[in-house]
């Protein structure tokens, strides 16, 4: 009997799929304004009110392929745990559907993975476009926080 | 008995809050550790636990105190670089910290009662026995004399009867009559009171008697929520600027009606008048809101004395705690973090500052060494001195010091002061149990400037030394002045504000004069990145303790009461910012760190 599936939860992150772990979303949110914080590390887009609190927006899409997400209708804020009981922003350029995959269709991230190589820890193959990539959480916003 | 056993139950709860805080900062950082192992956050670790070290040392608790001196021992090895830091050293350092918190839980709920029930119990009863301690549910023993016959039956009934009341734990046997008869004993859990117990159970020559009751801390710790006393006159002016808005509520009816009927005129001049009126009564609203959050030094101050007391004591040395100002009053929260601050200001007093008796008698002062702390309030800041008559510091073993650290040698006597704020440079040539590694002043200096404050120390050789803090009195809600610079908005701390200059062709340079002083000037774009902006038009002068700096910005844009929230701990590398505030609309604001920027115009 193969191992039960996962869900994930599909974005669009620069020009890739990324599947994160239904369990690591808190919540996706609408984009509120964002402001840049100077000095800041590479991949953080800045500072955002988050239910009164300031949470960290971080645009992994910045932080990898070297280009802002654009802020449009179609993006939005996907809320996640940080170390420390924080939660930081991933800005997405949109958010897909809810898929759910068994642990077997992951295979190591390659070549394939492209610039992501450091933030996921499976791709799986996706037909002919470039394949899905799986989220590693804590290593993705260690990335983006370098 | 151990140290604590006679210690006041207040005491305790000050005493395990204060090491069950310092052991989450180290978890933390070991967790920082773990994920990007670079030396600054090495010396992360290693704040917390020198500090546990002292509070250890201070009370007593000498298995606690031992293992964290071992731990400081490695963290200071890789702090100085000479070990690595690799996955085995940190699973070192992470066993090393949880070492420590067994310890404490040790201290905490092993009193000679519980040790002694143990010892009788299985390992399984034993778990079950720690967990309910550390629920909070108190342990009750069930004593009786059982006669051989019918012991199965009178068994059952009593385990059922504490079952409907609590949790058994287990059988033992306690010192009865040697008559013939079982001397049984039960021991239980449960969270009823005594007498209801006794009610419930202490019948057929059963007797029913508390074995322990969890410390308060155990319950307290964690998210126990800070309370605050408040004069009810305070309340009664807040009940009263409300019974105002009221009164508001009521007149812009008045005004609707006014510019339903086409008074156009008429509304708007009643508008003007409630938009007064209503500026007015939300003020009071803030002030009284702020004013009653504010709580004398007094339980602090009283603290401090308690450590000297027993500093005295335990080293028997003739001390002296002169306070004044502790009515002086602060947020809540400021007085908060301000414990460990001047805890550690006082013991540095204390192992630094003043000098044995006989040391003290033979430079001609008087035998009892003083520490004293003088409080007050000027302006929108307190100033808290820290002094005592001691030797003073002395800079010449800080300039050793500087040398075998390998820092550039200081130029004068300041500089030298400056250098004890450095991590790591110590005076002492060996660590000793209550501090002594030279971490203890930056510590200080980093807590205040969480809290907007800056710290200074004067020294006089042979006279003493005096540690000043200066802070803002409140937190919570706090006046910002709001700039533009590169096109971007960022807030100040009015509290710091001295002036708002409008600057002159020629007072672009690296300074300018203000209140016949030269203070140096900060372009705030450059500083921050931005590409150049319009050019800087304004000069906002920042003054505080002394200190003064000109920042310069494009555009000044008013002034509101704002929260400030601090950043999340994934930006804590990023300096030059206290927090963010929001504008409205969700639209948030950085504001700057004035207390970074004043650093530049110290005198």
């Amino acid at each position: 009997m193969s191992d039960p599936a996962r869900r994930y939860l599909a974005m669009t992150l620069g020009a890739r799929r990324v599947l994160i772990a239904l369990d690591d979303v808190r919540e996706v949110l609408r984009v509120p304004p964002i402001t840049e914080v100077p000095r800041c590390p590479r991949g953080v887009r800045g500072v955002a009110m988050v239910h009164g609190a300031v949470v960290t927006v971080i645009d992994l899409a910045l932080a990898l392929e070297g280009r802002a997400t654009e802020v449009d209708e179609a993006s939005r804020l996907v809320m996640v745990p940080a170390e420390g009981g924080e939660r930081v922003a991933v800005l997405a350029s949109a958010v897909g559907r809810i898929l759910a995959l068994e642990p077997g269709r992951f295979a190591a991230p390659d070549a394939s993975a492209g610039a992501w190589r450091a933030a996921v820890d499976g791709v799986a193959s996706a037909g002919e476009s470039a394949p899905d990539l799986r989220l590693d959480r804590a290593r993705a916003i260690a990335v983006a926080l370098r | 008995m151990d140290a604590l056993g006679e210690r006041s139950t207040q005491a305790r709860g000050e005493l395990f809050a204060e090491v069950e805080e310092l052991l989450e900062e180290a978890r933390r950082a070991v967790d920082a550790l773990t994920l990007d192992p670079v030396a600054w956050r090495a010396d992360a670790v290693f704040r917390p636990v020198h500090s546990l070290k002292g509070v250890a040392g201070t009370y007593g608790l000498d298995a606690l105190g031992a293992r964290a001196h071992a731990l400081e021992e490695a963290l200071d090895a890789v702090r100085r670089g000479a070990l690595r830091v690799n996955d085995d050293a940190l699973a070192e350092l992470d066993a090393g910290v949880e070492a420590l918190a067994a310890d404490l839980a040790a201290a905490r709920d092993g009193g000679e009662a519980v040790r002694a029930i143990e010892r009788g119990l299985t390992a399984a009863q034993a778990s079950r026995l720690r967990s309910n301690l550390n629920a909070g549910v108190a342990l009750h023993r069930l004593r009786g004399l059982l006669s051989i016959e019918g012991a199965d039956e009178a068994v059952a009934t009593a385990l059922a009867a504490v079952e409907s009341v609590g949790e058994p734990i287990g059988w033992g046997s306690w010192d009865g009559p040697a008559d013939g008869s079982l001397a049984l004993e039960l021991t239980f859990a449960s969270r009823r009171g005594i007498d209801e117990l006794r009610a419930t159970l202490a019948r057929d020559g059963w007797t029913v008697s508390t074995v322990a009751t969890p410390s308060p801390v155990a319950q307290t710790t964690g998210d126990a929520p800070l309370t605050l006393r408040v004069d009810i006159a305070r309340l009664d002016a807040l009940l009263d600027a409300t019974g105002d808005l009221g009164v508001l509520r009521v007149e812009l009816q008045t005004a609707t009606e006014l510019a339903r009927s086409g008074d156009a005129l008429g509304a708007a001049r009643e508008l003007a008048r409630i938009q007064r009126s209503l500026g007015r009564a939300v003020d009071r609203v803030q002030r009284g809101v702020i004013e009653a959050r504010l709580v004398p030094l007094a339980e602090l101050v009283a603290r401090l004395a308690r450590e000297v007391q027993r500093c005295a004591r335990a080293e028997g040395r003739p001390l002296r705690f002169v306070a004044e100002g502790a009515e002086t009053a602060l947020d809540k929260r400021v007085v908060e973090r301000l414990a460990a601050p001047l805890l550690h200001l006082v013991r540095n007093a204390l192992s630094h500052g003043v000098e044995s008796p006989e040391a003290r008698v033979a430079a001609g002062k008087p035998r009892e060494g003083t520490v004293s702390l003088r409080a007050r309030q000027v302006g929108g800041h307190a100033v808290i001195e820290v002094a005592d008559d001691g030797g003073g510091v002395d800079l010449a073993r800080v300039r050793d010091a500087a040398r075998a650290a390998g820092a550039p040698a200081p130029r004068d006597d300041a500089e030298a002061i400056a250098l004890l704020f450095r991590a790591g440079i110590s005076t002492r040539a060996e660590a000793d149990a209550q501090s002594g590694r030279g971490v203890g002043l930056d510590v200080v200096r980093t807590e205040l400037a969480a809290l907007g404050g800056v710290v200074d120390i004067a020294s006089e050789p042979g006279r003493g030394t005096r540690v000043t803090l200066t802070l803002p009195v409140a937190i919570s809600l706090q006046g910002c002045l709001f700039v533009s610079c590169a096109g971007r908005r960022y807030g100040v701390a009015t509290a710091t504000v001295a002036e708002t200059l409008r600057l002159s062709e020629g007072d672009h340079g690296a300074s300018l004069d203000w209140r016949g002083r030269a203070v140096p000037l900060v372009d705030l774009a450059r500083r921050l990145g931005h590409r150049e902006g319009p050019g800087a038009r304004y000069a906002v002068i920042l003054a505080m303790a002394g200190r003064a700096v000109g920042v310069a910005v494009d555009e000044v844009s008013g002034q509101r009461d704002v929260v400030v929230k601090p950043l999340g701990p994934s930006l804590r590398g990023v300096r030059g910012f206290v927090g963010a505030a929001e504008l409205g609309a969700r639209r948030v604001a950085l504001v700057l760190d004035a207390v970074e920027l004043l650093q530049i115009g110290a005198p």
